[in-house]
């Protein structure tokens, strides 16, 4: 076997642990020859199904992960993936030394880690390297044309995800000073951008935040989305989530370089179309910045705004 | 013993029935099964069909009561995402726009067409079709109704791929088993046949060697069975054929005794007959040499006869000059001139009466041969031989021949034959004294090769009853002492043993014609008859 193949089959088990919240049996040991991730569960779900993630983990990950890595000469003792819906207790356990590797959304990242205690990782891409930008969506026949003309409409988001809501919050707080809560009475929180895509569509919804992705899905399974709905503004991030690996873990630079020749390998290539990324793409703790200014502004600008 | 190899008929017909039966029975039930198979798939489809319509329906009914479309379109886009057999989905409410969804997008539609529409009822209903870049499309329309009320349609376009498969598959298993049933009647049709026909081939095979005369042979098929009693039978028969072909043998041998002393007597009673047969030959030919000796003599009698009347005439004219000479004289007026004058005529009178004795002396001249003579010149001849008769009984004699008609024969022998028809012509016109006998000879070439002379008179024919004899020797119809019965016996043998010709007779208005005919032979040397 060569080194590719072995090497991305590796990468596969990481990137499935990066992207699941099943806790597996509690490991203790030296964290030089173990892989151990953490998951923020509510910034995963919309991208794959539990059916699938569960095959995906039985079948490809556990098991091929231990035995490639060790072809690989690897020697990975353990393997472990735990499911956090509170940033906090994901914290606790990296501060515990239990978490090799993170993954959760950027913004969330930048509020509970420095930056010198994670190091570069690895993220999730669209096809054409293009970021997945978050997007704000109005209907093309509501005559909303600036930020000033949302006032009133209704809302539809993602539930659980904070980079919209301080992202929406942010630009009402600069143009009304006041939260977009306040000044809107109708707001959807939904599982799945799409959704929300096909609410404005349909006339459920005047104004949405979606990820470019999803947009973009929308508008090729219905090229009558583009007419009816049109971008308003657009928030520059690489991906919903972040993958970043412990400062300390020694096997930093090994998983790294599996995690993004992964696409290569026929069985990674599989593994990435569950998750609907063509490849994964090196990440770097600086690319953290921008949301966290983004959520220093908004906090500050809170600060000020009309109660 | 040549041993006879029979055909193998039984074989091959119990092979082919065999085979036919099996394979007609194999494809009847093969093509039996086809319908009932793709009827049941039809009702699996429908039945599918049906229950994933009631899914659907029952998973959006809150989403199409709240016109929530957004989770129509994302619970149908899942739907076809998780079912690759499902083509399209469409929801067709009564009123408003219709959500068409498929495998790679969604879009809504303003109306459906009418082919589409037509299947909307109040009863579920299907149709397999073609559409737009679909084929074979199971479209199953399933009516949405709440509280009785009628909300829409669901449509969903089924692939038949799976079918297809199926029946292909049913269809590639049917060939195998038609295949399997090939071999088998291949190999098991074999050995049955073979066990069927063996047996009979083998009995057939030694009755055949049986029939070749070898009655040494025997069966040695043992079975339970009615082949075993045939085998048992035939061996009996054999011993039985053997016993009576022994009696035949004895029998036969005595026959061969029997039939060795008849033939030796029966050589005997040959060679006996031989010499009898040579003997009779001999008898007849002297009787024949015999009877044309008679003929000839009778010939001869007339012909003196003739002879006497043609001498009467001349004799009573010298007669007469002798008379005018001895008046003459004693009247003393016989003088130079007159006496000249009748010893010229005296001579002319014994020169006639001497031609007339060479004419008959020619007439039997023996040594003939074949050679060419002039047809008109002997027949002419040979009348002139009978002129004095026929003139003293007033028969015109007419000939008709031309000149230089040349015939190569005996010259002899064929004016007898005409001395003896004119005769017979001349005797019977006597006998009937028609108002005016007379006499018709003609004489034509029919062929190059071919002459033919008729002799025919005006005596009113030959009576129908002494056709058929009036060639026997001996028989004459003349009243006794005047005809010998040989004369047209001999002319009959004359002109068809010696000149190879033919002697027929035939009647007509006026008489009897006696029709000659002669091929030219080449000219060669004959013995004469006598």
């Amino acid at each position: 076997m060569n080194f590719t193949k072995k090497h991305s089959l590796l990468a596969c088990g990481i990137l499935f642990m990066c992207q699941l919240g099943f806790a597996q049996a509690d490991v203790v040991a030296d964290n030089n020859s173990r892989v151990n991730m953490g998951f923020y569960i509510k910034s995963i779900t919309e991208q794959a199904s539990i059916s699938d993630i569960e095959i995906s983990l039985n079948f490809w990950v556990k098991d091929a992960l231990a035995v490639e890595a060790e072809k690989a000469g690897l020697y990975i003792s353990s393997t472990g993936a735990f499911l956090y819906e509170s940033m906090r207790e994901m914290r606790d356990d990296y501060d515990k030394g239990k978490l090799d590797i993170i993954v959760a959304p950027p913004l969330l990242i930048s509020r509970y880690f420095k930056r010198d205690e994670i190091t570069d990782g690895f993220s999730g891409m669209l096809e054409g390297r293009q970021p997945d930008n978050l997007l704000l969506v109005v209907r093309s026949d509501k005559n909303i044309n600036a930020i000033e003309d949302l006032r009133g409409k209704r809302i539809a988001m993602l539930e659980g995800d904070e980079l919209s809501d301080i992202y929406l919050d942010t630009l009402f707080l600069r143009s009304f000073n006041k939260s977009y809560k306040k000044l809107n009475p109708s707001i959807q929180q939904q599982a799945k951008a799409t959704r929300i895509v096909l609410d404005l569509y349909f006339d459920k919804a005047d104004v949405g935040l979606v990820y470019f992705n999803s947009y973009q899905v929308m508008t090729e399974l219905n090229p009558d989305v583009k007419n009816k709905i049109k971008i308003l503004d657009s928030f520059e991030v690489r991906s919903k989530n972040y993958s970043y690996i412990n400062k300390s873990y020694p096997l930093a630079d090994e998983i790294r370089r599996i995690a993004l020749s992964f696409y290569k390998s026929p069985r990674g290539k599989q593994i990435l179309d569950i998750y609907k990324t063509p490849e994964l793409d090196f990440l770097k703790v600086e690319e953290l910045d921008l949301v966290d200014s983004l959520d220093r502004e908004h906090a500050r600008l809170l600060m000020h705004a009309i109660k | 013993m040549t041993v006879i190899k029979p055909k193998r008929t039984i074989f091959l017909r119990v092979f082919w029935v065999f085979a036919f039966l099996v394979l007609a029975i194999t494809l009847f039930f093969a093509f039996m099964v086809i319908p009932m198979q793709k009827t049941a798939l039809r009702q699996i489809m429908y039945a599918q069909a049906e229950t994933v319509s009631k899914s659907i329906v029952q998973a959006t009914s809150d989403a199409i009561i709240s016109k929530d479309y957004g989770f129509i379109v994302e619970h149908n886009v899942e739907v076809l995402k998780n079912n690759a057999g499902i083509y399209y989905l469409i929801v067709s409410p009564k009123q408003g726009d219709k959500i068409f969804v498929n495998q790679k997008n969604w879009h809504l539609l303003a109306e459906l067409d009418s082919n589409t529409a037509a299947l909307q009822g109040e009863k579920i209903s299907f149709v397999i079709t073609d559409r737009e870049q679909y084929k074979n499309v199971y479209h199953f329309v399933y009516p949405i109704r709440f509280s009785s009320i009628d909300w829409g349609w669901l449509h969903i376009g089924f692939s038949t791929a799976d079918y297809d498969k199926y029946i292909h598959d049913m269809y590639y298993k049917i060939i195998y088993i038609i295949s399997a049933s090939l071999v088998m009647i291949l190999v098991v049709g074999f050995f049955f046949a073979r066990w069927i026909s063996d047996p009979v081939s083998t009995i057939s095979q030694l009755a055949t060697q049986v029939a070749a005369g070898d009655l040494t042979v025997r069966s040695t098929i043992a079975r339970n069975d009615e082949i075993g009693v045939l085998s048992d039978s035939f061996n009996k028969m054999v011993d039985s054929l053997m016993l009576s072909n022994q009696a035949l043998e004895h029998y036969n041998q005595e026959l061969e005794r029997e039939v060795g002393t008849r033939t030796r007597e029966l050589a005997d009673l040959n060679a006996d007959l031989d010499k009898r047969i040579k003997e009779e030959v001999a008898k007849s030919k002297t009787q024949e040499a015999l009877l044309i000796h008679q003929s000839r003599s009778a010939a001869m009698g007339e012909m003196i006869g003739a002879i006497a009347h043609q001498w009467r005439q001349p004799l009573n004219a010298l007669g007469l000059v002798q008379q005018n000479l001895q008046l003459r004289f004693k009247l003393g007026k016989l003088d130079e001139s007159f006496m000249v004058s009748s010893m010229e005529k005296s001579d002319r009178l014994i020169h006639k009466m001497s031609t007339t004795i060479d004419d008959f002396r020619n007439f039997f001249k023996p040594n003939k041969h074949i050679e060419p003579f002039n047809a008109y010149h002997v027949i002419q001849t040979t009348a002139e031989l009978l002129d004095a008769q026929l003139k003293r009984h007033n028969i015109v004699l007419t000939i008709n021949c031309p000149d230089d008609l040349m015939i190569n024969g005996l010259e002899g022998e064929f004016s007898q034959v005409i001395l003896n028809l004119i005769n017979n012509a001349k005797d019977i016109l006597l006998e009937r004294r028609p108002l005016r006998p007379a006499i018709d000879i003609g004489v034509n070439k029919t062929s190059d090769q071919t002459t033919r002379i008729v002799v025919k008179d005006n005596a009113g024919g030959i009576p129908e009853a002494i056709f058929d004899k009036i060639y026997d020797p001996y028989f004459t119809t003349k009243d006794q002492g005047k005809g010998t019965g040989i004369g047209l016996y001999m002319s009959k043998i004359i002109i068809e043993n010696n000149m190879m010709g033919s002697l027929q007779a035939f009647n007509d208005a006026d008489g009897a014609n006696f029709v000659i005919e002669l091929q030219d032979r080449p000219i060669v040397k004959t013995k004469p008859l006598i």
